[in-house]
């Protein structure tokens, strides 16, 4: 009869260290930390020298195919800049585009944060041209929001006259390929 | 404690330490299969997550991309991610507290120095207890190939919520201990179905033992089954037959000598009546002889009707008549008859008690008793009674040398004398036996001790049968 409940206890003594629900635990290790092994296929993007655009790769990254664009926007390597390279594109200026922007005809739209975009040939052969590097991109087209002087008429606002807005259209609705810009290009 | 409570006790007490045992060792190992689940899941999968997303070389200013990405890529509901861009040199100098704090408030699980520092190193993981719900925080540094001077390396703080874990041990936890309630709900059954089967006829065999040792000698137990408690059925059959037949033959045997004697005693009244009167007129012609004759004849006559009346208290045959009797007269008309003066024998008693009683058998037992402490006393005789439990106790003392201590306990068994030279005595020896068969009669009670001051004390106790009745009848 005394031995019942010291077998009790016994068993409970058996279980009480591992106790109910989850318990926390000291940093364990859970092996190697993970070292990056993985290259994806580098990305290619003009840059300006001279007056010429010159083809320049950089390291890629996964699921940014227009990865370039973004690149346009940064400080040239120093290696580049040795070799006098640098983009045109003005500080502040970004250039945006994803998967969906590119149309089952080949056509990727690039957003661009400034309005009425109006920059010269050779600024617009880099952006082209880089847009046009990445696969599937067969032609390119710039969105940018538009902006109209605002005529008062009566007290009341009134838009500007259609041709410069249709002008301002047209502008925008034009499609580029890096053919046009073609003798830019530093062979 | 019964046998029974001890059986099923020791029988709930088993299954409820197997079950308990049973249930904590699969618990432990449901828990941690269920936690290095978890464990191996997240941390393979961020594992993998980073080995996809960041690359050998970052583009020039792609860190915040990757680390968009990511992030991004990590974030589920359970899962709350904070990254941070290290330098990848000095990396121990940059994870300092601050970095430490941001970490831990960003993934809501403080993070611990030797956490931090091991980081550095390896993949780490710990759980964390927040608030009463457990977390896993991992940590993991995305190392990048050797030679990338100057570049940074993404380290991250993962902390993934516990709580579908916890809810399910917990579940777990509630069906393991339902199957315990079971297990010993089923065991209290088996026991109680187990004691109930062994014990029925353990209180059959009892209760059949019971009724042998009250006399019953019919009494047989059903033999049923072929356990060891049906032998232990079958040898108590046996006896019980075995007892029967020996008593039975017993009692005739009994029966028939007592019968004889009671014929011989019947036999002998006749001739010895006439026996008794030829010697008184022989004796009174004045010869020795003849009066020796007469008192030894006289004596025989005595044995006689002693022996009848013993053996028709054995036939059963005796029985009261009963009648409201003033003891005091009945105990004088007694001493009277025998012709007992008040200088040998001195009564003490209130002189209005009234007993329902049988005369005959009272005047019986006081003569007996008063004539034996003349006889084998000594003068003064003191008898005294007083109303006593719903009756009358009477004592009879003598002033003689009491009863020797080895035949006090055999005094009133048939034939036995206190003298040594029994054949003197002018006792038949049945007096006392025949006095206390009549106290038994009533119901009542004899006994003897010796007195304080040498003398033999009969204590007689008969109780009033009119009270009886009134006893039976309520």
């Amino acid at each position: 009869m005394r031995s019942r409940p010291a077998a009790l206890l016994a068993v409970l003594a058996l279980l009480a260290p591992t106790g109910c629900g989850v318990r926390p635990t000291g940093p364990v290790g859970a092996g190697d930390n993970p070292r990056a092994t993985a290259q994806p296929n580098p990305v290619a993007l003009y840059l300006a020298r001279d007056g010429r655009l010159v083809r320049v790769s950089r390291p890629g990254l996964l699921n940014q195919p227009y990865l370039g664009l973004q690149q346009l926007t940064v400080t040239p390597t120093p290696t580049e800049r040795q070799q006098r390279l640098r983009s045109l594109l003005p500080g502040g200026v970004t250039l945006t585009a994803d998967a969906g922007d590119l149309d089952p005809g080949g056509l990727l739209t690039i957003r661009v944060n400034r309005a009425n975009v109006n920059w010269p040939r050779l600024l617009l052969g880099q952006v082209v041209c880089t847009a046009n590097a990445a696969p599937g991109v067969k032609q390119v087209r710039l969105d940018y929001p538009l902006s109209i002087p605002v005529q008062k008429k009566d007290g009341v606002a009134v838009a500007g006259e259609s041709p410069t807005l249709d002008r301002l259209f047209r502008k925008m609705a034009t499609r580029y390929e890096c053919i046009e810009f073609a003798s830019l290009v530093a062979n | 404690m019964g046998l029974r409570t001890r059986l099923a006790a020791a029988f709930v007490v088993v299954a409820l330490v197997a079950a308990l045992l049973a249930s904590g060792i699969s618990y432990v190992l449901v828990r941690r299969a269920l936690l290095e689940r978890v464990q191996d899941t997240e941390i393979t999968e961020i594992r993998q997550t980073v080995l996809r997303y960041a690359p050998v070389t970052t583009p020039p200013g792609g860190e915040e991309l990757v680390r968009q990405q990511l992030l991004a890529a990590l974030a589920t509901s359970d899962r709350r991610v904070w990254m941070i861009d290290l330098p990848a040199d000095r990396q121990a100098a940059r994870l300092d507290g601050r970095v430490r704090t941001a970490a831990a408030s960003a993934v809501g699980v403080p993070v611990s120095v030797v956490f931090s520092r091991r980081m550095l190193t390896e993949a780490v993981f710990q759980r964390v207890r927040v608030r009463g719900h457990s977390y896993l925080l991992i940590g993991m540094l995305a190392a990048q190939a050797q030679g990338q001077a100057g570049r940074t390396h993404p380290l991250l703080f993962v902390s993934v919520s516990l709580r579908r874990e916890e809810q399910e041990l917990a579940q777990f936890t509630r069906a393991l201990l339902i199957a315990d309630g079971l297990a010993v709900l089923v065991a209290l059954t088996m026991a109680l179905a187990a004691t109930r089967g062994v014990l029925r006829p353990v209180r059959v065999l009892g209760r059949a033992a019971r009724a042998l040792g009250e006399g019953d000698f019919s009494t047989r137990i059903g033999e049923r089954g072929r356990d060891e408690l049906t032998d232990l059925a079958r040898t108590f059959n046996r006896t019980a037959d075995q007892l029967e037949h020996m008593v039975g033959e017993l009692r005739a045997k009994d029966a028939a000598s007592r019968r004889f004697v009671a014929d011989v005693s019947h036999e002998l009244r006749t001739p010895l009546t006439s026996m008794v009167a030829m010697a008184e007129v022989l004796a009174e012609e004045g010869d020795d002889a003849a009066r020796l004759v007469a008192v030894e004849t006289r004596r025989l006559g005595t044995l006689v009707e002693h022996l009848i009346e013993i053996s028709r208290f054995d036939a059963g045959a005796a029985t009261l008549v009963l009648d409201d009797v003033v003891v005091a007269h009945a105990v004088a008309a007694t001493l009277d008859a025998r012709g007992w003066t008040t200088g040998e024998v001195a009564v003490d008693g209130p002189p209005d008690l009234v007993v329902r009683l049988d005369p005959r058998r009272l005047d019986v037992i006081v003569a007996n008793l008063v004539g034996n402490a003349l006889r084998h006393g000594r003068p003064p005789v003191r008898v005294a009674f007083r109303p006593e439990r719903n009756g009358v106790e009477l004592t009879v003392a003598d002033a003689g040398p009491g009863v020797p201590e080895d035949v006090l306990p055999l005094i009133f068994n048939r034939f036995v004398k206190a003298e040594a030279a029994r054949s003197r005595s002018d006792g038949s020896g049945l007096g006392l036996s025949i006095a206390l068969e009549n106290a038994g009669l009533h119901g009542g009670m004899l006994a003897v001790t010796n007195g304080p001051d040498g003398g033999a004390v009969f204590t007689l106790w008969l109780p009033s049968a009119d009270e009886e009745y009134e006893e039976y009848e309520a």
